[in-house]
Parts: C-alpha cells; sequence; structure tokens
C-alpha cells in the first residue's frame, strides 16, 4: 500500500535538551561534531527507529527532530534518554515536543525566539548546517524536507519584519552601536584602546569586528600593550605617546585603573585642533572615570562612560522583549498554518488511497460484468458508469470528511482505525 | 498638487514616529516619498503646460519652482535620511500653498528681450541654488538636534537619526552644488541679459549685487567648514544669514527696488 504520509505528519516529534535546563556540564559532554551527528543519523535510520531525523547541535542545545518508524517513538526516546552523560542518565532533561508543537518549537528555534540571547543571528547558520548534514546523510524526506525549509523561511520573515535583530545586547555591540551615532560606518577608522579592563577589550573587539582599519592600543605596562595588539591584530603603542597619536584616532576608548584621568580636556581640544574638528567618540570604561568629564564640553569630543553603556544595553535588551512579542505571534501563526499544511498532505495521501482502492474495485466489477455491458448501446453504458461512479462517490464522502478531519484534529489514533477498516493501513 | 504634498508631508512626519523609520514595504515614508513624487510629476506637467501656453516667469512661478525643486530632493534623497525628508516636505507644502495665494507679477524688463534661450536655464540654476541652500540649512538643524541628543546623552531618542557624518557629508554637497548653481546661474543670467541690453547696467542692478554677495558668502561659509570646521551651531548661524539674504533678494528685493528683476 501507499506510503501512507498522515501518520508521519502527525508522529513528528522534537526530543531534546537546551540550556533552559541541562547545565553546561551536560550540553557540553552531549554535544555533537559533524561526525557525530552523521554516525547518529545513520545509526537511527539503520536500525529502524526513525524514517526522517535531524539532529541539531549547538552550544546551547542538542535536539532531534524525527519521525519515528510507526510504533517505533519511544523506542526512539527510549533511546535517546538513555544515552549517559558522565553516568547521569539524560532522561530527566530531556523535552518532547510533537506534532504541532514540534513545528512551533523547530519555528522558535529557528528564529532565535528560544535562544539564550533572544534574538542572535548564528542560530540560523547552525540550523541550515543541521539540515546540510542531514540531506548528505539522506535522513531528509517529505515531512522533514518542509519543515526545515519553511522553518528557515519563517526565520527569516521573523528577523526582516521584526526588530528583534537591531537591538544590541551586550557591551562591545553597545559601543558600535553608540559610535555609529557620530559614523555610519567604522571601515577605514582608527581607534586607540587604552588600558587593558575587560570592558574595553570587549568594545574594541567589537569594534574590530565591525570594520575598524587600524587599533592603537597602549598601557602603562609595554609587554601587555603588545600583547593586547596582538590579540587583536591591532598596533602597540607606549602609554607616554598617547598624546603624539590622539589626533589621528576617530576612537578612544579607554579602560585603565589608577584613579587620575589618563586623557584631559587640554588634550582633546589640542587633538579637536590637530583634526580641524571632526568629531571625537570617546568612551571611558573606568571606575573611577580615567578621562575627564569636561572633555564633553567641546563641540566636537562626545564622551561616553560605563553607564551610557549599560543604558543602551538595557533600551537593547526591552526593544528585544518588544520584538520578541510580535515575533512569537508570527511564530504562531505560521507554524498553526504549517501544522496544518502538514496535516493536510498526510491526508491528501491517505485520501487518494481510499480513492484508488476504490477505484480500483469499481473497474473490476465493471470488468466482471463486460459480457452484459458489452450488450447494451455507448449511451446506455455511459450512464451506468456515471451511476457507479456516482455511488462511489457518495459512499466515499463520509469516509473521506472523517480522514480529513482526523488529520486536521491531529488525530492519529482516528486516522489509523479509518486506515484499518478500509484495509489502508499495510 | 497641493494636497498630495501635504499627504506626502503628514506621512513623512510620522513616519519619523515609526519604530523602523516607517521603512516598511508599506511604511509611512515610502508611501509618503511616493506621493511627495506624485506630486512631483503633476507638477512637472503643470510647468510644461504652461510654458507652452506662454505664461510669464514670475514671482508665484518662482515659489512653485523653489517647491519643485525641494520636492525632487526628497524624493532623491536616500531612506536613512527620512528625518530629512521630513523637515523638507511641510517646506515644499508651504512654498506651493504660497505661490497659489502670491500676486501674479512678472518681470517687465523681460517684456523688451527675447529670453528664450537663457532664461529658463538662469531660471532653472537660481531656483535650484535657493532649493540647495534650504536643504543644507535644514540639514544643519537636524544635525544640531542629533548633536543636542548626543551631548544630553538621549541615546534612546537617537535611534531612528541618521548618523552626524552622513549629515555633515550631506550639508557639504548641498553647498557645493548650492554655491555651484548660484554661480553658473549669475553667470548664465548677466551673459544672455548683457547680450540684448544696450547698458552695462548689471553690475549696479540691486538683485544681481545681492546675489553676488550671496554667493561670495556661501564661498565663506563653505571655507569656514572645510578649513575651520565650523559645525553645529555656527554652520547652521551662517547658513541662516545666508538663507535671509537669499528671501530678502528673493521676496522683498523685487517689489520695493528697481532694476532688471522689478516686478510690474
Amino acid at each position: 500500500m501507499a506510503d501512507l504520509a498522515a501518520g508521519a505528519a502527525l508522529s513528528l516529534v522534537a526530543l531534546g535538551l537546551s540550556h533552559h535546563a541541562a547545565p553546561v556540564a551536560v550540553r557540553e559532554r552531549l554535544a555533537f561534531d559533524e561526525d557525530g551527528v552523521r554516525a547518529e543519523l545513520s545509526g537511527l535510520l539503520g536500525q529502524g527507529l526513525a524514517r526522517e531525523a535531524l539532529l541539531l547541535s549547538t552550544c546551547n542545545r542538542v535536539e532531534l527532530y524525527a519521525v519515528p518508524q510507526p510504533g517505533e517513538e519511544d523506542h526512539l526516546r527510549a533511546h535517546l534518554g538513555g544515552l549517559r552523560v558522565g553516568g547521569e542518565p539524560l532522561s530527566r532533561y530531556l523535552y518532547a515536543h510533537r506534532g504541532a508543537a514540534a513545528v512551533r518549537h523547530l519555528f522558535r528555534v529557528a528564529s532565535s525566539l528560544d535562544s539564550l540571547v533572544v534574538g542572535e543571528p548564528q542560530i540560523l547558520g547552525q540550523v541550515k548546517e543541521a539540515v546540510r548534514v542531514a540531506a548528505s546523510v539522506g535522513s531528509l524526506g517529505a515531512v522533514l524536507h518542509r519543515l526545515t525549509q519553511r522553518s528557515l523561511w519563517v526565520a527569516k520573515l521573523v528577523r526582516t519584519q521584526t526588530d528583534i535583530g537591531r537591538h544590541t545586547v551586550g557591551v562591545g555591540g553597545a559601543g558600535v552601536r553608540l559610535a555609529h551615532q557620530l559614523f555610519a560606518s567604522l571601515d577605514g577608522r582608527r581607534a586607540l584602546l587604552v588600558g587593558a579592563g575587560e570592558m574595553g577589550q570587549e568594545v574594541a573587539k567589537a569594534m574590530v569586528g565591525s570594520g575598524l582599519a587600524e587599533l592603537l592600543v597602549a598601557n602603562r605596562t609595554l609587554q601587555r600593550a603588545v600583547d593586547l595588539a596582538q590579540a587583536f591584530g591591532g598596533t602597540p603603542l607606549p602609554f607616554d605617546r598617547i598624546d603624539d597619536y590622539l589626533h589621528r584616532v576617530d576612537v578612544v576608548i579607554v579602560a585603565s585603573g589608577g584613579g587620575r584621568f589618563v586623557v584631559d580636556r587640554r588634550q582633546v581640544a589640542a587633538a579637536l585642533r590637530l583634526r580641524r574638528y571632526r568629531p571625537l567618540f570617546l568612551v571611558d570604561l573606568s571606575v573611577p572615570r580615567a578621562i575627564d568629564p569636561e572633555v564633553d564640553t567641546l563641540d566636537e569630543a562626545f564622551l561616553f562612560n560605563v553607564d551610557h553603556l549599560v543604558q543602551v544595553v538595557e533600551e537593547g535588551r526591552q526593544a528585544r522583549v518588544e520584538a520578541s512579542r510580535e515575533a512569537e505571534a508570527m511564530v504562531e501563526v505560521e507554524a498553526e498554518r504549517f501544522a496544518q499544511r502538514l496535516a493536510d498532505l498526510g491526508a491528501n495521501d491517505a485520501l487518494g488511497a481510499l480513492v484508488r482502492k476504490v477505484d480500483a474495485l469499481r473497474e473490476v466489477e465493471l470488468a466482471r460484468t463486460t459480457d452484459v455491458l458489452d450488450r447494451l448501446d455507448p449511451a446506455d453504458r455511459a450512464r451506468v458508469e456515471a451511476m457507479m461512479r456516482a455511488f462511489q462517490k457518495r459512499v466515499l464522502h463520509g469516509p473521506l470528511a472523517s480522514l480529513r478531519a482526523a488529520a486536521r484534529a491531529g488525530d492519529a489514533d482516528a486516522l489509523a482505525r479509518l486506515l484499518e477498516a478500509w484495509e489502508l493501513d499495510r | 498638487m497641493l494636497a498630495v504634498y501635504a499627504v506626502g508631508a503628514v506621512l513623512l512626519l510620522g513616519a519619523v514616529r515609526a519604530a523602523d523609520g516607517g521603512e516598511g514595504p508599506r511604511g509611512p515614508a515610502r508611501r509618503g516619498r511616493a506621493a511627495v513624487a506624485a506630486g512631483a510629476g503633476v507638477h512637472v506637467l503643470v510647468g510644461l503646460l504652461g510654458g507652452l501656453l506662454g505664461a510669464q516667469p514670475g514671482f508665484a512661478g518662482s515659489l512653485s519652482g523653489v517647491a519643485l525643486a525641494i520636492a525632487v530632493v526628497v524624493v532623491a534623497l536616500p531612506a536613512r535620511l527620512g528625518v530629512v525628508a521630513a523637515v523638507l516636505a511641510p517646506l515644499a507644502t508651504g512654498l506651493q500653498g504660497a505661490s497659489l495665494l502670491a500676486p501674479e507679477r512678472h518681470v517687465v524688463a523681460l517684456d523688451a528681450l527675447d529670453a528664450t534661450w537663457w532664461l529658463p536655464l538662469h531660471m532653472t540654476l537660481v531656483l535650484g541654488a535657493v532649493a540647495l541652500f534650504l536643504l543644507e540649512l535644514s540639514v544643519g538643524a537636524v544635525q544640531v538636534v542629533v548633536r543636542g541628543r548626543l551631548k544630553r546623552k538621549q541615546l534612546g531618542a537617537l535611534q531612528r537619526m541618521p548618523s552626524l557624518d552622513v549629515l555633515d557629508r550631506l550639508q557639504v554637497r548641498a553647498l557645493v552644488a548650492g554655491v555651484a548653481c548660484l554661480g553658473l546661474g549669475l553667470v548664465v543670467g548677466s551673459a544672455g541679459a548683457a547680450t540684448q541690453l544696450e547698458h552695462a547696467g548689471l553690475v549696479t542692478d540691486p538683485k544681481v549685487a545681492i546675489s553676488a554677495g550671496i554667493w561670495l558668502w556661501y564661498v565663506i561659509v563653505l571655507q569656514a567648514r572645510v578649513r575651520r570646521g565650523w559645525h553645529g551651531w555656527w554652520g547652521v548661524r551662517m547658513s541662516a544669514v545666508g538663507v535671509l539674504a537669499l528671501l530678502f533678494s528673493w521676496v522683498a528685493l523685487e517689489f520695493v527696488a528697481g532694476g532688471f528683476h522689478a516686478y510690474g
């Protein structure tokens, strides 16, 4: 009998663990590399546990999306739950979603709504990679292929139609965002990092990632400046030569202790004169502050401190919360729509099989009465055949409607009973 | 046409408040720019029709011409400068409205001249320069707002504002283009008129003299910006002086003073 995807679509499961419940010690031990993913997927298919499977393994989650072989869902769950991590079974961390809930879960994951940092863009690439690996193993079938393609589409929709990816959350990103209020782009700009404070490094790193042409690094200990410059691909600078370079940079990041000003108003005023009053962006991440606050009274000097960066981070977080509400609503709509399509897809296969079966029965009965029918004139014969088709249609109307309703309601048992009654399930 | 400009202006102003700058596929910024573009299209057709019917260039026409030039700038501005478009669109609407109310006065001296070849070019360049100087002043005003917010650390309010260097580049470009247009407009107008005038009174003509002074002022403004870095309030103050002089020369001078540009 035909491969009835109705059951397949309805039995879709998502099994896994994530940062929500599983500590990093568990996640890091379970994490699969690409070869591990291939082996696991091949194993699941080879052991007859699943007919389709996709394994998503990132630092924050390990999830298996699968269409189990009929009757194998419990074995599949037992297989995953039975995996031991450091002697501890995984079952206590494992969650399972089924049918429409599994669809919704993958849409939320791909859209970064289930991420540790909501809105982070990496997850989309990780889902794409998981799809690529599963496709290469041949573990994507009609259901998972459609599901993964749709989840990528939904994720892109969420990113383009909401502000979820626009608002920064980290201190580094906040620094870059503030710099963009002065400079449309950091491409070709130069920056000076003074001190080795952690936040300063974070901001410098984010700026280098945003296209800085050159990063100068100064520290009271020259060797530390050399080490930092090496880490960021920058140029080390002796601490006492800051004045000589202040006018050559567009961005100054100070994260230095010591309790006295490293950059004062006089120095910045002189630098601004030399740079013909082109704006200078200064970030003071030191506590106590290491850039004289009076610097901000100069027209073309724009000074920000750690409180301002925290303010940007907080505004970004709030904006993401608002955007994620909008995104959740979009995911909900799309998940429902897709689950419906999946159910219809399954139902269509079953309906087709049922119609084909009755068609075949009708043909057999017509063949049995060929000698009688051959004696009829063509018009009467056509009438008899039309009557049989109409009869078939009326008889099938009820079962077909029930099949479709069972598929739409996600009632796999009712579907199985109907299919069994018509001897279509095997 | 005026109604379409007004709709565009309202939509563009509304877009400044939208979270995404109104740039969604059906966002108010896009619809606002589309409305202004439609208004400008009708405006050009009406202008061409007026030209074919032999309408005399006059005060109302010059107001309408600057409104059209500003509308073209609004349409041409990139999406990230939506806030500048939102400042300019009401200006274009206001000027177009004023052109409907303004008295229909035309330049008397033109009756005696065959001004077929140089007059349209002269007027396009000069009115274009006025629009560009108004753009430069508007961008300067936006820049002052952005600077003020940066200094007051009103960081949330800055999200939808263009960055300072984008505004600065646009301001310098508007200034350079304005100086070039006004200079060329003066040259074309003087050359065209001089070929047909019996006496060389162009230098003493009040409109020509003050326009040359305005041109010189803007060259100084440009120098001050490039060489001395006079951004922010200083730049806006200098631009405001230039625009006030332009308005005096454009609106008042031709009604009260004599010369080749006097209205009948």
